[in-house]
């Protein structure tokens, strides 16, 4: 799955015989259900379990609290399916503290290995 | 925990903007950083508003032409202190009112300009558009420009391409002499207003209060993301990149929050922003109205979320983001204002106000 970024929501690749999934860019749709639930879906699928290890890059300028909520139900679905075979990768700017705090966030209420990297 | 953040009633609050410009679909009013690259942002806002208008959208390159022209005439003639966060003397305003668009710019002159500024204005209202075509061309070819581009090609291009006189009249500030212009484009036989004397106590307004940006309009998902650009920028210039991404968290979610709940009218979702500074910080306010019934769920949210101080905030964020992947109601999460408020640190204020129809002026304010 590769899904282009628009002014509103971010670039998505899901690269299955490498093991990546990427969400990179700004995620603010109106509708996060909308762009978020082909992600999820993917998630529940046996594409996904076949996965023998998952790195998951998330790289975002911005995101909605809506866009959140659905990045989070996603990374609960991996934790459920893949537990330690998946492990996040975190990258923020070295000076938006706030997205790092977001991730530390997402890095509490979740058992998936974190690793947080600044650019 | 909550500051004194909304200026008292008699202030110019973004509910005072809100009644102010009640009549308005589209009010855009800027005293921020001017330079070229604000230009496209500005040109973001104005589009979405002009395709709404199906009147004016067959218009929308001239309008277009008339809102970067204007603007760059206050950067090539506008004097004063300046800097990246904005000429201090000069205000930019666009808005769209019955059927009319009307642009409305200030700049501080050079006093000996003046003179030569009103004859070439009251020339330029006299011709019809042969008239302004001929002197156009005879501008051109006599290359009687001005040092930095040439004024009176750009005010005769204004009058061409809007086929409406220019508004005008000076204005004394201290030892500045300011220079009010209101350019209009209407396609029907609307009336046509001068709004320049109504401009200049805006401008009062937003100096007081020290606001940098104001928008009254619709806030669908397309008009907030061009605001989202242009207040980046500004802060961007003012206090650097990672103090812009502060803003920017903070902001959208205000202003989607409003595009999400807000009450709707006519299929609109009309809201106020104002951006503005306060020693180092700034202030974003907003405001939209809603209903009763919005009123006491929010009021009973607002009061919760007041109560606590950031590590508190931070906790009731967590335990509401991990509850909220298990709702079933996939459009409303709750999140928005928590985390609005832990995002800005706990620093916000909210008022409301008595609107019409039993509806209420709900403000916002936040400081990061």
């Amino acid at each position: 799955m590769h899904l282009k970024s628009t002014a509103d929501t971010p670039e998505v690749l899901i690269d299955e015989s490498n093991g990546i999934l990427s969400i990179r860019g700004r995620s603010l749709p109106e509708d996060a259900w909308a762009f978020y639930e082909p992600l999820i879906l993917w998630g529940k699928s046996t594409e996904m379990e076949g996965n023998s290890a998952l790195s998951i890059e998330l790289q975002l300028e911005y995101f909605n609290s809506s866009s959140g909520r659905y990045l989070l139900e996603l990374l609960s679905i991996i934790e459920k399916r893949l537990g330690e075979k998946a492990h996040v990768i975190w990258v923020s700017e070295a000076d938006d503290e706030l997205m790092q705090e977001k991730g530390q966030e997402f890095d509490e209420l979740l058992k998936l290995p974190f690793e947080f990297r600044t650019i | 925990m909550r500051e004194h953040l909304i200026p008292d009633t008699g202030g110019f609050s973004a509910a005072e903007a809100f009644r102010t410009f009640a009549a308005e679909t589209l009010v855009f009013a800027y005293r921020g950083a001017m330079n070229d690259s604000i230009t496209e942002a500005i040109l973001g806002i104005s589009e979405n508003t002009l395709e709404e208008h199906t009147d004016l959208a067959a218009s929308n390159r001239k309008v277009s032409f008339l809102i970067v022209e204007c603007f760059q005439n206050i950067l090539r003639h506008g004097i004063g202190p300046s800097n990246d966060a904005g000429l201090e003397s000069s205000t930019f305003t666009f808005r769209s009112y019955e059927d009319a668009f009307y642009i409305n710019s200030i700049n501080a002159i050079h006093e000996s300009d003046r003179i030569r500024l009103v004859q070439t204005v009251d020339r330029v209202n006299d011709l019809d558009r042969e008239g302004l075509t001929e002197l156009y061309r005879k501008q051109l070819s006599d290359a009687v420009l001005s040092d930095r581009g040439g004024a009176g090609l750009g005010l005769i291009e204004l009058a061409r391409k809007s086929g409406r006189p220019i508004h005008y009249h000076f204005e004394q500030d201290g030892d500045q002499t300011l220079f009010h212009n209101q350019v209009s484009f209407r396609k029907s036989r609307a009336p046509e207003y001068d709004l320049t004397t109504q401009t200049s106590s805006l401008k009062k307004h937003l100096n007081t209060e020290k606001v940098l940006m104001l928008y009254k309009g619709d806030l669908s998902q397309r008009s907030i993301l061009p605001l989202l650009d242009m207040a980046e920028l500004n802060t961007e210039l003012r206090q650097g990149g990672a103090y812009a991404r502060k803003v920017g968290h903070v902001l959208i979610e205000m202003l989607q929050n409003i595009s999400r709940h807000s009450q709707a009218y006519d299929g609109r979702r009309d809201g106020v922003m104002l951006v503005g500074t306060n020693n180092e910080r700034f202030i974003i306010q907003t405001c939209n109205k809603v209903n009763a019934a919005q009123r006491n769920q929010l009021q009973a949210q607002l009061d919760e979320i007041t109560e606590l101080d950031y590590e508190g905030l931070r906790q009731l964020h967590k335990t509401k983001f991990k509850a909220s992947i298990d709702r079933e109601d996939k459009r409303s999460s709750g999140l928005g204002l928590v985390q609005i408020a832990r995002d800005g640190r706990g620093c916000i204020d909210y008022r409301f106000e008595e609107s019409d129809n039993d509806d209420y002026f709900f403000t916002l304010a936040v400081s990061v």
